[in-house]
């Protein structure tokens, strides 16, 4: 993190550039102990001056130097010990291998320190380079002294300068204005000392980006003093974008597809019938001419009337083969749980649900009932219901959008209720919302609620719409119980 | 007396042909009905035919691909199309080439007829 001796060196390079003055330092006490050595009688505790070089030199240079050093030093003290044959003394013989003792045991210990320090220094490196290749930063908390630590990588997240220490403030600064009541909950959590902290929301740059962000921590698992987070924070604004093109395609996709083949449907009606019909008006036409003459021609006459009654019949099997072909995917009703189809229905949406911001408030019903019904028509009919409740409610602030669902069982019927928050309907649509072609929505084509009604009514239910204007509105369904006696004789059919 | 006209008509659907033929035999027309466009191309009618009543949509050549056809044999006489089909592409197509009317099904007979008595006129003077 941003402890900053550890920042210091990382390659070696940097090693002489940045501890220029250790360097000067090192070689000022060398000289001074051989200035001492050599050219004095003081009789100056050299050891501690050997130590002091290794110590200095395991700073400042690689472990192979600080070797060399630390040789350098055993044999100069070796030199000297022959030298002034101090193998006659025993006092001097303990001195000297005292000083050897402890030169190698220092010597050893720091170089020790020194690998385990590289090895720090190398790890950082890799998780930088982690970092900021998975753009996750780490961050910690220490929710009673209010301090945050950051990573490198968490501050270029932020997009504040590295070397600034993190606060709660800058955090809230960047933050998505409609977003900012998120990460407030977040703090707000931790000084409760909540066990897992997890948001994703959205930050605002100055310049108008906007990042979508990911944060997951967790307490540190031994509190020494006070209550410390470490957590992670996470880029996943490419990943939010892609999700969103994608969604946007997959529903434009949906959308085209039903408006194509709708549209090519009714080109391929309009083709078939037009012919019948065109024969129809043209023998029709005849007819009158024929009729008109100074002297009728009345077998071209009964002719063309022949003619008008089976291109009208024509016309009439076209119809019928179109019905038949629509009528490929008849439903099948069966004996399902009502409950269980609207909470299959709800998982099917609850993608769309979150990112509308729409808050659910489900009320299953306690006990299971069952209803005769087709699972996939009825989930669609649901589903149209649901889209309808969000889009009813674009207009509401995210923070006030609430859906509510609730599902009970009242006098022989299973009965479904979802109700939105939106403007309600008025007056006078509520009549011909379930008629077909209408809509109040400029792209919409008007079959949703039609063909939901036609879907209840196959099942011999009921489907309405209440709604104070202003005040959002309630779709309901009913359906009738699925009786325990009718059981067997489905069994049987 | 002069010969009554031969009007042609080209078009698959065996109803709107038949229908189409006595609309204009009642007009005093003589009329021809072939029920592709290979059919009429192979007749010789080049001398005969006074105005072309087409079908867009065939299976085989299509009226258009036809009209294309007969221009390069230079022919001389007026073609109006009759279609079922929806949308500008076809008409603009056929305008382009110098169809002299363009009618959707089902169409008004009466109109139809103005229009081949218009054309012929033209032609007579």
């Amino acid at each position: 993190m941003t402890a900053l001796p550890l920042k210091k060196a990382f390659l070696s390079k940097d090693y002489l550039e940045t501890d220029t003055m250790a360097f000067l330092a090192a070689l000022l006490v060398a000289t001074f102990v051989v200035v001492i050595k050599f050219f004095t009688h003081l009789s100056v505790a050299t050891t501690v001056l050997y130590i002091t070089l290794v110590l200095m030199s395991a700073n400042v240079f690689s472990i192979r130097m600080v070797m060399a050093v630390a040789m350098s030093c055993l044999s100069v003290l070796t030199v000297i010990f022959v030298v002034e044959k101090d193998y006659l003394d025993t006092e001097a013989i303990g001195a000297y291998v005292r000083c050897v003792v402890s030169l190698s045991a220092i010597t050893f210990l720091a170089l020790r320190s020194k690998r385990m320090a590289d090895t720090l220094r190398r790890n950082e490196t890799y998780m930088v380079g982690a970092q900021r290749l998975s753009q996750v930063g780490s961050v910690g908390f220490r929710v009673d002294h209010s301090e945050i630590f950051w990573s490198e990588e968490a501050a270029r997240i932020f997009e504040y300068p590295p070397q600034e220490a993190p606060t709660m403030l800058k955090i809230l600064a960047r933050c998505h204005p409609d977003d900012r009541h998120l990460a407030e909950a977040v703090f707000e959590q931790a000084s409760r000392h909540e066990p897992r902290l997890e948001v994703e929301h959205r930050l605002l740059m100055p310049d108008g980006r906007i990042k979508h962000i990911h944060l997951i921590a967790n307490p540190l698992p031994v509190q020494h003093d006070g209550f410390e987070y470490v957590g992670a924070v996470m880029d996943v604004t490419a990943g939010k974008q892609a999700e969103d093109a994608l969604f946007q395609s997959q529903a434009q996709l949906a959308h085209v597809t039903r408006v194509t083949s709708l549209g090519e449907l009714a080109a391929s009606i309009a083709h078939e019938v037009n012919q019948p019909l065109a024969a129809i008006r043209s023998s029709g036409e005849a007819c009158h001419r024929w009729l008109n003459r100074s002297e009728p021609d009345l077998n071209e006459v009964r002719m063309s009337l022949d003619r008008m009654i089976s291109s009208s019949a024509r016309a009439s099997t076209v119809i019928q083969r179109i019905r038949t072909l629509s009528r490929n995917c008849d439903p099948e009703r069966q004996r399902e749980s009502f409950n269980d189809i609207v909470s299959e229905t709800i998982g099917l949406v609850q993608f769309e649900l979150s990112r509308s911001h729409v808050k659910l408030r489900l009320e299953l019903d306690v006990d299971t009932v069952y209803v005769s019904a087709d699972r996939v028509q009825l989930q669609q009919v649901i589903l149209n219901l649901i889209i309808n409740a969000c889009q009813a409610m674009t207009e509401v602030d995210p923070r006030e959008r609430v859906l509510k669902i609730r599902t009970w069982a009242y006098n022989g019927e299973a009965l479904l209720e979802i109700r939105d928050c939106g403007a309600g309907i008025k007056e006078d649509a509520l009549a011909s919302l379930f008629t077909p072609f209408f809509t109040t929505k400029a792209d919409g084509l008007g079959m949703g609620l039609s063909i939901c009604r036609s879907i209840v009514e196959y099942h011999e239910g009921r489907i309405w719409a209440t709604s104070n204007e202003g005040d959002g509105a309630v779709f309901s369904i009913a359906l009738p119980l699925l009786q325990q006696d009718r059981i067997a004789t489905y069994g049987r059919g | 007396m002069l010969k009554p006209p031969t009007i042609s008509i080209v078009d698959d659907d065996g109803h709107v042909r038949v229908s189409l033929d006595s609309l204009v035999r009642s007009m005093g027309f003589n009329s021809h009905s072939y029920a592709c466009a290979e059919d009429f191309l192979a007749a010789d009618t080049q001398e005969t035919t006074s105005c072309l009543i087409s079908d867009i949509r065939m299976p085989g050549m299509s009226g258009l691909q036809m009209y294309e056809e007969l221009l390069v044999r230079n022919i001389k006489y007026p073609v109006i199309f009759i279609t079922a089909c929806i949308g500008d592409g076809p008409e603009l197509r056929a305008r382009e080439l110098g169809a002299v009317g363009y009618f959707r099904k089902p169409f008004d007979g009466n109109a139809l007829i103005d229009r081949i008595q218009e054309v012929l006129a033209v032609d007579e003077v």
